[in-house]
């Protein structure tokens, strides 16, 4: 029967030898357990409950074939048959939930994060310190069969396919691109000659894994870097990768060192779909569209607009393993929604931590927290504060069992969430609200708006007290500035309380003070694609066109006290988006000021020794 | 900013169990990240739990 809110995202597929239930991918993500003490266990169980919560096809983290790809020093490697005696434990557990998992097969080529890293060149990526050592005609036969035993083990295993990374600026990405592909043998030069590396891998892989294997080719189709492949040579490889036996095509969008948001917050839903669905028609396998899908309804639009035949999420995962069984027994509302702000996810990932989820902090984490857990004794539990630990805290109280009543002086629940939600970009945090809204009705919480708790209330009527009562912000002044009405407080400028002036100095550039500047002077920015110079059309190599200019009508001033960069606290994978983003706006940054008096509608301040002034209208604190 | 957390002391010597998390526990670094977690966490550290395989 037809699932009445998600016809197409919820009719089976065959892909290969298996037929999937729904068209839901959880996409490749490495979550650092792969390399931890005891971590096969954690991903096992990490994977089952993804299994179990609908997805109708896992994709592992990337694996490397061999040393020499390992994205870091100690990296997971499928090389051995000891490593997919390992990895049994993943493939059962999975199977045992009635799910189907491939594994990834990941060479990082250049962006390999050690000493022995190779490239079809030895050209150094901008995001990597180590220069990697040129391969040699042996070395990319050598390399070619490293992934041909890696599927083997990875059958071994109790895999059900692999897919093989080809797309993100790894090493498969250089052979295919002039700017990291300098050589002039049979797997440099014409694109024919560059091609052929691919599709040696996935022709061997085929013939060494036989017809009931999914091999799933993950296909760079915007490389969003200068120089990058074109549009024809997109058609070609897709048509050759087809030959060569693969049963399915993913889709990869931006080369890791591409300076173009592909996957953060304020990248629009589904937007890169465009890029898939050009490609539709031009093979007959099945084709995957992703990057920022998150929801259902933005997944059953793509695949009713025929972008696509089946979606990966990955990130969506993390946050909530059950998002597509949630999907298909009409409970959507309950979705924690993954809200694209990599913070504990990559950016653990780059910090060497095990990945995340800033909604979701269960994720990685499944023994320590089990969702099955139920409290000895229920008790009376009061959670005072409804920011978004006081949220938290509230829904897993009570998915324990105790009974809970949720204070909040204000009149609605949310805390600092209802001011993230207004800056252009963080728009998410609205769908973080309403699951938590969701799970107080459904846990039965009762909320108590617009109500002060007193000490005396807390003793007498709970066992437990939970307080989360928040921050209140740090006040800031300068000589001769009180009572001149330009100080003005965050909270009143988010939610648009007081008119700013055109000339604003904002003291503290933590994130908080980005996420002011960037409320603040958003107004000029184009589309998301004009801004930052995607080529929708795929008429230019890369994808890549002259990004629009950014304007803005107002003259801000981000200061910090102390020295070194402005923003350099920010999260790695997306600090550099909010301040280029800034910059373009003409925000002006200022370190190692020190705030000496603000007279006659100037404010004085020295920066480092030089002694400094700038005419505002308002100066917004902490 | 700093810690709103007046109830803290208001608490201390009543006969009720008081765990504060969030910015009210410690306003510097405060993300959400944190607080969500820390949220989860006082929630498993309430009471003694089992895992109920009946759920």
């Amino acid at each position: 029967m037809k699932n009445e809110n998600y016809p197409i995202l919820f009719d089976p597929i065959r892909v290969g030898h298996l037929t999937l239930p729904n068209r839901v991918i959880m996409g490749s993500m490495h979550t650092g357990l792969e390399e931890s003490k005891g971590g096969m266990h954690a991903l096992a169980q990490f994977y089952a409950e993804r299994a179990a919560g609908g997805a109708a096809l896992i994709v592992t983290g990337g694996i490397a074939p061999n040393r020499e790809g390992m994205l870091g020093p100690g990296g997971a490697r499928m090389q051995r048959k000891k490593h997919a005696h390992e990895h049994r434990l993943i493939t059962e557990a999975v199977h045992g939930e009635g799910g189907r998992i491939c594994m990834q097969i990941l060479h990082g080529g250049r962006y390999s994060y050690h000493p022995f890293n190779v490239a079809p060149a030895a050209k150094k990526a901008p995001i990597n310190r180590f220069k990697p050592r040129k391969l040699s005609n042996r070395g990319v036969l050598r390399t070619i069969r490293a992934f041909v035993r890696s599927a083997k083990l990875a059958q071994l295993a109790g895999y059900d396919g692999v897919e093989v990374m080809g797309s993100e600026g790894y090493l498969i990405n250089q052979f295919l691109v002039e700017a990291t592909n300098n050589r002039s043998d049979q797997w440099g030069g014409p694109y024919e000659n560059r091609m052929r590396f691919p599709i040696e891998i996935v022709r061997q892989i085929r013939e060494a894994c036989g017809a009931d294997f999914v091999i799933m080719y993950r296909l760079s189709m915007l490389d969003l870097i200068p120089n990058g492949s074109s549009w024809e040579e997109v058609i070609l490889l897709a048509k050759a990768i087809e030959s060569a036996g693969a049963n399915v095509i993913n889709t990869g969008i931006g080369w890791h060192e591409a300076r173009v948001p592909t996957i953060a917050t304020l990248v629009p839903r589904g937007h890169f779909s465009f890029v898939t669905e050009k490609l539709k028609g031009s093979v007959d396998i099945p084709l995957v569209a992703t990057n920022r899908f998150n929801n259902p309804e933005t997944c059953e639009k793509a695949l009713r607009d025929g972008v696509a035949d089946l979606i990966s999420m990955a990130r969506p995962f993390l946050a909530d393993p059950e998002i597509v069984k949630k999907s298909e027994t009409n409970r959507s509302h309950e979705i924690n929604t993954c809200i694209g702000c990599n913070q504990a996810c990559l950016d653990h990932i780059f910090k060497r931590k095990v990945a995340t989820c800033l909604v979701n902090p269960r994720a990685s984490h499944e023994a320590t927290w089990p969702l099955l857990a139920r409290a000895v004794n229920p008790r009376r539990v009061a959670v005072v504060g409804s920011g978004p630990a006081g949220l938290s805290a509230a829904i897993e109280t009570a998915r324990l069992g105790h009974r809970v009543e949720l204070f909040e002086e204000s009149d609605a629940i949310g805390g600092q969430f209802n001011l993230a939600k207004r800056i252009p970009g963080k728009e998410e945090f609205h769908e973080t609200l309403r699951y938590f809204q969701s799970m107080l009705v459904k846990l039965q919480v009762k909320v108590h708006l617009n109500h002060h708790i007193t000490a005396d209330d807390l003793s007498i009527r709970f066992d437990s007290v939970i307080l989360a009562t928040g921050i209140r912000p740090r006040s800031w002044s300068t000589p001769g500035i009180e009572g001149q009405g330009v100080l003005v407080g965050y909270t009143a400028v988010l939610k648009n309380e007081i008119t700013i002036g055109s000339r604003v100095a904002i003291i503290g550039a933590g994130g908080i003070g980005f996420d002011v500047a960037d409320f603040l002077t958003h107004d000029g920015d184009a589309s998301f694609s004009n801004a930052w110079g995607i080529d929708q059309g795929l008429t230019s190599r890369g994808g890549l066109l002259q990004p629009g200019t950014r304007t803005s009508k107002r003259e801000v001033h981000l200061f910090q006290r102390s020295s070194g960069k402005v923003g350099a606290r920010l999260g790695k994978t997306t600090g550099w988006i909010h301040r280029k983003t800034l910059k373009e706006r003409g925000v002006q940054t200022h370190s190692d000021v020190k705030y000496q008096k603000w007279a006659d509608g100037w404010l004085y301040f020295t920066e480092g020794d030089l002694p400094q002034k700038i005419q505002i209208d308002h100066g917004g604190t902490k | 900013m700093e810690e709103r957390n007046e109830l803290v002391e208001a608490l201390n010597g009543k006969d009720v169990e008081v765990h504060t998390i969030g910015g009210a526990l410690n306003s510097r670094g405060l993300d959400a990240q944190r607080a969500i977690r820390e949220g989860l966490e006082a929630a498993y550290r309430l009471a003694p739990w089992k895992v109920n395989q009946e759920c």
